[in-house]
């Protein structure tokens, strides 16, 4: 609803009254660095990673700060314990818990920062995708570019509080400009048949691209998140809310220590696959 | 009921002093009115030769002197208007009707202010009138003169930036201002997305701000009061004036039911923005419509020599449409019918009943999977008696009665097909009832010291509408806190009950034979809560009442000032300091949702505000060069547990200095010039200072979660305007004229707001960008006939 009104509005002024943005310089004060997580387990069969490492002021151009050496360690609620293992500076690996409906993992981080801990509850897929359909539209007010646009179907099932993401990619590539952020939640849809719903991306496919989605099952705060994440990145004009930073689930143990934010998910994934004729 | 008690308290009161008061005194008494419309004057001045006896007319044209028994020259004035004195001998009781003639003098039409000259100085209370005609000389935007944007100019009075919708006062946010059109509440104030506001100035007659100190006639808004009044209508003969400008062109048809007894005027105003989009070739634009409207119409008639009735109704709507797959419109209703009586020459009353509504509509409509309607809207009815009372010369007393019933639908969905992915929704609704009454008392007991005390009673009653769920809230601070303790009440039921006593004083006292020091204090509250949490306020955000978990917002003012004339009132200066106080102010965790959320109250947070400041204010009242300049320092901020670390920060609208300069110039006897030229320092804004990167997205972060922690860069505007009149041809009423103007001619890309985004090439990248509503100087021409 929110970017209904936002688009509305940047249409309208910029056809009718030369609206415009335009790039500035500030000069921000670099802040305090904070701690990041960025982490997820699946029940994708491979691999899982959990990245450590400190935010940067908002003109550096430099990489990020890994925090190497941390014990990070995963357990789940029926007894698996795991050590995680830093294949790479700042990237330790998931390699032996596996993602399970309705377990809840907790994530516990002893660094030289501090001690940090994220708790995620495996959520339900609530709505498993049947199939993905194409429409091909002109170039309009509504579409900033001529080509096809995907839809999605599927069931979602009946009970209040599910959210789901679905990621697209083209031709096995990761979608992840500002646009391609679909989150939903069912609190208007639930216990509906989910039929024929635009998916939001950047750029339209054209003939021939082969389009996966995965959905992904998301919690409450992971949806808070990435709801979070995408008014950030599509924020702006008259009606723009005050720059609010993601809410996160990683929480400092110990007083004193650096902010955290990012986020630790757990998420059951499905996937619709076509070829766009 | 505590405020009927009161009501019939000082009723009796009333009553016995003004049997003890007109035993001495004999009174003349009447109305004003403009001698070529018969339009009734609202603060013309009487005075009496040879006598520090003097009045004004109130709000519907009303005077009243109290004098012995003799002969005396009485004579009457009011700005842009020849003087006329009258010779009357008094015997008994008088009813004198008078009126005046508008000056002929070409030079006098350019007049700024639209009451008597002195009343800055001699008033304790200080209001700042702006005539119409003065609105319609401003350089206008895209050729619509505008209310609010005139009022914007003067000191304590600001806008977050072009396109914001309302404006700010004080330090008051926009939904803090009272804006009345014919005694009726409007609830948003602005067409196509805030760039005209909602008053035609064809048909209003006079608008007042009380924006330094409120009587307490008014209430239920914390900062200010804008007053509109629409005309009455010609009662003399026929008239029909409009406008054809770039963007919308205007028609007012006014005149005469019965001569002299009764006249209407209806007034119309429509943007042909999407008859212009419809001839476009490109099917892009060919599709979409945009366009606003309003109607105004107002009926009038003398019942008999002490008995007036006048019906006015206002009706506004935008809509919008993009290719036929979204919908959005939104609009004000109001409705007014009034009873003036003349209870005797001294007790002047007025009873009115008041329908005001807002509501908006949003469709998507492109895919029946998807589909929806989306209603929402805000109902008042209200009733008020009011009483004007002149026991004697000295005295002024303005009392009453109010009660109101609002009714808030805040959001229905229904589907669009039926199989939509959507079920229908429905927002429980609110509904909540107020009374108030008040007592509002002028006093003048010398020449050099004068004042005005009042007190407002408001007891505030939330209702059940339907079976309706109370909840409690719990969490932690600044997170969505959830719903506890719930229980059932059934429909009507009274949920909870606000009484607020808002006590009001102006004190003057005379310095000198042109200046005076005037010092006020006045408590309001506000029971009507806009729900906001965007820059500027959207035509989609819905307003709360004060509720289980909403307490009154309220609000503390001491203001002190210092007036003076120069030159028998050719200039008039002043400077004010003030401070206020706020408390109960609303604001929202991170990550709010306002629209569609049963448990907005859990996202809600409360806290305390302060807001102060130095106005000056130096204004040329006549000749051919005549205008103002005003300077605003100030500052305005917020204290809210769960936002900034619960430190104060700069409110979004908070300007440190504001410079407002207005020139008129008459070039020749039919050309107009003028200009005005708008300085602030740029408002806040959030930025981030740190980022990261999340699935490839680039994150921004705010490592101390500071609030309005940088500024935008600083504002300025130049607009400019000439007018030319057609030369009038002897013998025909017919006249016409040409506005040219230019906004923003200094061609500033003035920033309105500066975030943070993804560059659009290489989206992994932030940068800072700004917004401008306006990117060009904004060229526009309009004609104007009258006839």
């Amino acid at each position: 609803m929110k970017t209904l009104n936002i688009v509305l509005i940047l249409i309208f002024s910029a056809m009718l009254f030369s609206a415009c943005e335009d790039k500035i310089d500030m000069n921000i004060k670099d802040g305090e660095q904070a701690l990041v997580v960025e982490g997820w387990l699946t029940n994708k069969p491979e691999s899982h990673y959990v990245k450590i490492y400190l935010t940067k002021p908002l003109s550096s151009s430099s990489s990020f700060e890994q925090v190497t050496g941390a014990v990070v360690t995963l357990k789940d609620d029926v007894g698996n314990t795991e050590v995680l293992h830093e294949k790479e500076p700042g990237k330790y690996e998931i390699a032996v818990i596996k993602g399970v409906e309705g377990r809840t993992y907790t994530l516990r981080i002893q660094s030289s920062e501090g001690t940090y801990e994220a708790i995620s509850k495996m959520p339900r897929l609530s709505m498993a995708p049947d199939s993905l359909t194409f429409k091909y539209e002109e170039k309009s007010i509504v579409y900033e570019d001529a080509g096809y646009y995907p839809y999605i179907y599927g069931q979602e099932i009946p009970g209040e509080g599910d959210y789901i993401q679905v990621k697209l990619y083209n031709n096995g590539k990761y979608l992840n400009k500002p646009a391609d952020i679909n989150i939903f939640s069912d609190e208007f849809v639930d216990g509906n048949y989910i039929n024929n719903t635009e998916l939001s991306v950047d750029t339209p496919f054209v003939a021939g691209d082969r389009v996966k989605a995965e959905v992904w099952s998301q919690t409450e705060e992971a949806y808070h998140f990435w709801t979070d994440l995408r008014t950030q990145l599509q924020n702006g004009g008259i009606f723009a809310s005050p720059m609010t930073n993601t809410r996160t689930n990683i929480k400092s143990l110990t007083p004193g220590a650096r902010k955290a934010n990012g986020f630790f998910g757990t998420s059951l994934v499905a996937t619709a696959e076509r070829k766009v004729e | 009921m505590k405020f009927l008690n009161l009501f019939y308290v000082s009723l009796l009161i009333l009553v016995t002093t003004i049997s003890v008061a007109s035993e001495k005194n004999i009174t003349v008494s009447g109305y004003v009115k403009d001698e070529i419309s018969g339009e009734t004057l609202a603060g013309a001045v009487v005075t009496v030769a040879g006598s520090n006896v003097k009045a004004a007319t109130n709000g519907y044209g009303f005077y009243s002197l109290s004098l012995g028994a003799g002969t005396f020259k009485i004579s009457y004035s009011y700005v842009g208007y020849d003087r006329k004195e009258i010779q009357v001998s008094v015997k008994k009781d008088t009813l004198l009707n008078v009126t005046i003639k508008p000056s002929s003098n070409m030079m006098n039409e350019v007049v700024v202010s639209a009451t008597s000259k002195k009343d800055n100085v001699s008033k304790p209370v200080n209001v700042a009138p702006l005539s119409m005609v003065t609105v319609k000389q401003l350089p206008p935007f895209l050729g619509e003169p505008d209310l609010i944007r005139s009022f914007q100019l003067l000191p304590g009075v600001s806008t977050i930036g072009d396109g914001a919708s309302g404006f700010n006062v004080r330090g008051g946010g926009v939904d803090q201002n009272l804006v009345l059109l014919d005694e009726a509440p409007l609830y948003f104030t602005s067409h196509l997305f805030n760039l005209f506001s909602v008053a035609n100035p064809d048909a209003v007659k006079d608008a007042a701000l009380y924006k330094t100190e409120m009587p307490a006639r008014y209430g239920g808004r914390l900062s200010s009061v804008l007053d509109t009044r629409m005309k009455d209508g010609n009662n003399q003969k026929w008239n029909v004036a409009g406008g054809l400008g770039l963007i919308a062109s205007r028609l007012t048809v006014e005149g005469p039911i019965k001569k002299d007894k009764s006249s209407m005027i209806v007034s119309a105003r429509r943007s042909y923005t999407d008859i212009l989009t419809k001839q476009s070739s490109d099917p892009d634009i060919k599709d979409n419509s945009i366009y606003f409207y309003d109607l105004s119409a107002k009926l009038n008639f003398a019942l008999s020599e002490k008995d007036r009735l006048f019906v006015s109704g206002y009706f506004g709507k935008d809509k919008i449409e993009v290719s036929n797959r979204f919908l959005l419109q939104w609009g004000n209703g109001t409705g007014t019918v009034r009873w003036n009586h003349i209870f005797n020459p001294r007790l002047f009353s007025n009873t009115s009943i008041i329908y005001s509504d807002y509501k908006y509509k949003l469709g998507v409509m492109d895919n029946p999977a998807t589909s929806f309607d989306w209603n929402a809207s805000i109902v008042d009815y209200s009733a008020k008696n009011s009483f004007s009372w002149y026991p004697n010369p000295q005295n002024s007393i303005y009392f009453g009665i109010e009660a109101s019933l609002h009714e808030f639908s805040p959001g229905k969905a229904t589907p669009g097909s039926e199989n939509s992915i959507f079920n229908a929704i429905a927002m429980p609704g609110q509904r909540a009832a107020d009374y108030n009454a008040y007592w509002d008392h002028e006093l003048s007991l010398s020449d050099v010291f004068s004042f005005e005390y009042g007190l407002r009673y408001t007891a505030f009653q939330s209702l059940a509408k339907g079976e309706t769920v109370i909840s409690d809230y719990a969490g932690n601070t600044g997170e969505r806190k959830l719903p506890v303790n719930q229980r059932t009440v059934k429909d009507w039921a009274s949920i909870k009950w606000y009484h607020n006593l808002q006590p009001r004083l102006s004190l003057k006292i005379k310095t000198g034979e042109d200046a005076s020091v005037k010092a006020s204090y006045s408590r309001t509250a506000q029971n009507l809560h806009l729900v906001s949490n965007t820059i500027s306020s959207s035509p989609l955000d819905i307003w709360t009442p004060s509720s289980y978990n909403v307490k009154p917002e309220t609000a503390d003012q001491v203001s002190a000032g210092y007036f003076r004339n120069f030159k028998e009132n050719l200039y008039e200066a002043s400077v004010e300091l003030y401070y206020r106080k706020l408390d109960n102010q609303m604001d929202f965790i991170d990550g709010a949702e306002t629209l569609l959320n049963e448990d907005l109250p859990g996202d809600m947070l409360f806290g305390k505000g302060r807001a102060y400041g130095a106005e000056f204010y130096v204004k040329k009242n006549s000749g051919r060069l005549n205008g103002w300049l005003s300077y605003t320092l100030s500052r305005t901020e917020r204290k809210i547990d769960g936002i900034n670390n619960y430190e104060y920060y700069p409110a979004k609208y908070d300007k440190t200095h504001f410079v407002s300069l207005v020139g008129m110039y008459q070039l020749k006897p039919r050309i107009t010039l003028s200009g005005t030229y708008n300085f602030a320092t740029g408002v806040p804004a959030t930025l981030p200072d740190g980022k990261f990167e999340y699935d490839g997205f680039p994150v921004q972060y705010n490592s101390g979660n500071f609030r309005n922690n940088y500024r935008i860069p600083a504002y300025h505007r130049l607009d400019l305007s000439a007018t030319f009149k057609k030369k009038p041809v002897p013998g025909r009423k017919y006249t016409s004229e040409w506005v040219v103007s230019l906004f923003n001619a200094l061609n500033r890309k003035n920033a309105f707001s500066v975030y943070v985004k993804p560059n659009e090439d290489r989206p992994a990248e932030l940068e800072t960008v700004r917004f401008s509503m306006f990117g060009a100087v904004i060229p526009s021409v309009t004609w104007n006939f009258k006839f």
